[in-house]
């Protein structure tokens, strides 16, 4: 079975990086027409224009008009464009189609590269086209940025999601579950349901097990949320990206020399390590547990969940932190990033949601082996560092666009 | 013979051997058995020199130790290393 779970881990992992199903790029059929904005002294602009020259390359199909916005003529249309597009910013300013960008960074090329593909395969009205044209743009010549129908799927609760970010899905399960068997919190649930199986209570140990559980999954789903929002105002900064995956690589390295330290050790088992710290949470653990009043047991079981997870955080912290940076490289609908993170809060609950379940059932509760607490140091420890690295050297692997 | 059984609260390993030994001296009925808590019984930790991996179980021949298991084992390991330990 340990086997078992180690191959499935290891399989899932090696195809979330290296899985190279890509969409399928339809059969190019439509002129996309591109009209580019500019001013020669913007520093964005010329960034841009390096970018369109280099997609050039890449789409026969693909027309290039660049409109320098100081000529008068120009400025004129430019003021046109932006007004049909009830837009009032400034130059870099691209338009595809019915779709406008406005300013430039990587993501803008990545998502104006999206319009080509999508464009080549579909019939389309060019707005400013029109507008040279002397005709007046209708509602539905504009479109939306976006996916085309072939190429997102609806996944239950996350929603519609592009196929290139199906990865992230797989992704959540395995770092999910990985981050999961970390066992720097587990045996607290394990003490709580201990202790509520020695009272024969089955009533008090659903509600408050449950309640633990349930306040854990919240704590998790909430520093990741918030962790999403910092990391999607900051997706586009090389620096940070470098950081991290330097940051992610060394806690991957941290815990490869960890999973080596404990392979050495003969005998896989608890560490005493913050034994009197244990102790101190055991014993608030006792006390709420055999507490007369419901809720104040309630309460504590919370506050208890919540404080626990906090320290997990710090324990763990580099694999939900990673995961959360990786969803912010794709453009999501907001409800698909937060189903990602329930998805990831999910399997990282998984088997405590199974001890939880298995407790419930026979009245009696089982702790997770160290061996597991081993492997999955081995497990975590690889997806960092490998992350880490390709975050630094090869940012399009990391994350997981394919 | 006794059994000492050095375990704490917050060890899920402690959890997976209290159930395995309560399978294994079943068939062994010849043992005394004492538990210790690693945070409550801080002098025997000493006495019998714990390390710091749990759970620690050592087996006694009157005062001289014939046998100490520290971490998990398996059934199967427990059944190696008592040999015919209590038969």
């Amino acid at each position: 079975m340990r086997r078992l779970l180690k191959v499935v881990l290891l399989s899932a992992f090696l195809l979330s990086l290296f899985n190279t199903a890509k969409p399928v790029q339809a059969s190019v059929s439509y002129v996309v027409v591109l009209h580019f904005f500019h001013v020669d002294t913007c520093v964005n602009c010329a960034a841009e224009e390096e970018a369109l020259a280099e997609i050039a390359t890449r789409y026969a199909n693909l027309v290039i008009h660049t409109y320098e916005v100081t000529d008068p003529d120009n400025a004129a249309l430019f003021e046109t464009v932006k007004a049909a597009f009830g837009d009032v910013s400034g130059t870099p300013y691209t338009v595809i189609g019915g779709v406008a960008f406005s300013g430039y960074n990587d993501q803008t090329k990545r998502d104006i590269e999206t319009m080509i593909v999508r464009y080549s395969d579909e019939e389309h009205s060019d707005v400013v086209g029109m507008i040279l044209d002397g005709q007046t743009p209708q509602p539905s010549d504009f479109d939306t940025f976006g996916y085309g129908n072939g190429d997102v799927i609806d996944l239950p609760i996350i929603g519609e999601v592009p196929i290139e970010s199906l990865s992230l899905g797989l992704a959540a399960v395995v770092i999910g579950v990985v981050d999961g068997f970390n066992p720097c919190a587990m045996w607290v649930l394990l003490f709580l349901i201990a202790l509520l199986a020695d009272m024969g209570n089955r009533k008090r140990m659903w509600i408050l097990g449950g309640t633990f559980l349930l306040a854990s999954g919240a704590m998790y789903f909430l520093f990741m949320a918030a962790w999403l929002n910092v990391a999607l105002s900051v997706a586009e900064v090389v620096w940070i990206r470098i950081l991290i995956g330097i940051v992610a690589f060394l806690f991957g390295v941290r815990n490869l020399w960890k999973f080596f330290k404990k392979a050495k050790q003969a005998d896989p088992g608890c560490d005493v390590t913050d034994a009197k710290q244990k102790k101190k949470t055991a014993d608030r653990v006792k006390e709420i547990v055999r507490s007369g009043s419901f809720w104040f047991a309630i309460g504590g079981i919370v506050l208890l969940a919540v404080s626990v997870n906090f320290v997990e955080l710090a324990c763990s912290a580099g694999l939900p932190l990673l995961y959360t940076q990786l969803l912010a490289y794709h453009l999501l609908p907001s409800g698909a990033y937060y189903g990602f993170i329930g998805l990831y809060v999910l399997f990282f609950l998984l088997d405590d949601l199974l001890v939880f379940a298995v407790a419930m059932v026979t009245m009696r509760v089982s702790g997770v082996s160290a061996r597991y607490a081993k492997w999955s140091m081995l497990v975590g420890g690889l997806i960092m560092a490998v992350l880490g690295v390709l975050l630094v050297f090869f940012p399009e692997i990391a994350t997981l666009r394919f | 013979m006794t059994v000492l059984r050095f375990t704490a609260v917050w060890c899920p390993s402690c959890l997976i051997m209290k159930s395995r030994w309560r399978a294994f001296f079943k068939e062994r009925p010849g043992f005394v058995m004492v538990d210790y808590d690693y945070d409550d019984d801080s002098d025997a930790v000493k006495t019998y020199g714990i390390g710091d991996v749990l759970p620690v179980m050592i087996v006694l021949d009157g005062t001289r130790e014939i046998l100490r298991l520290v971490g998990e084992k398996t059934m199967k390991e427990l059944e190696r290393f008592f040999g015919g330990i209590g038969r």
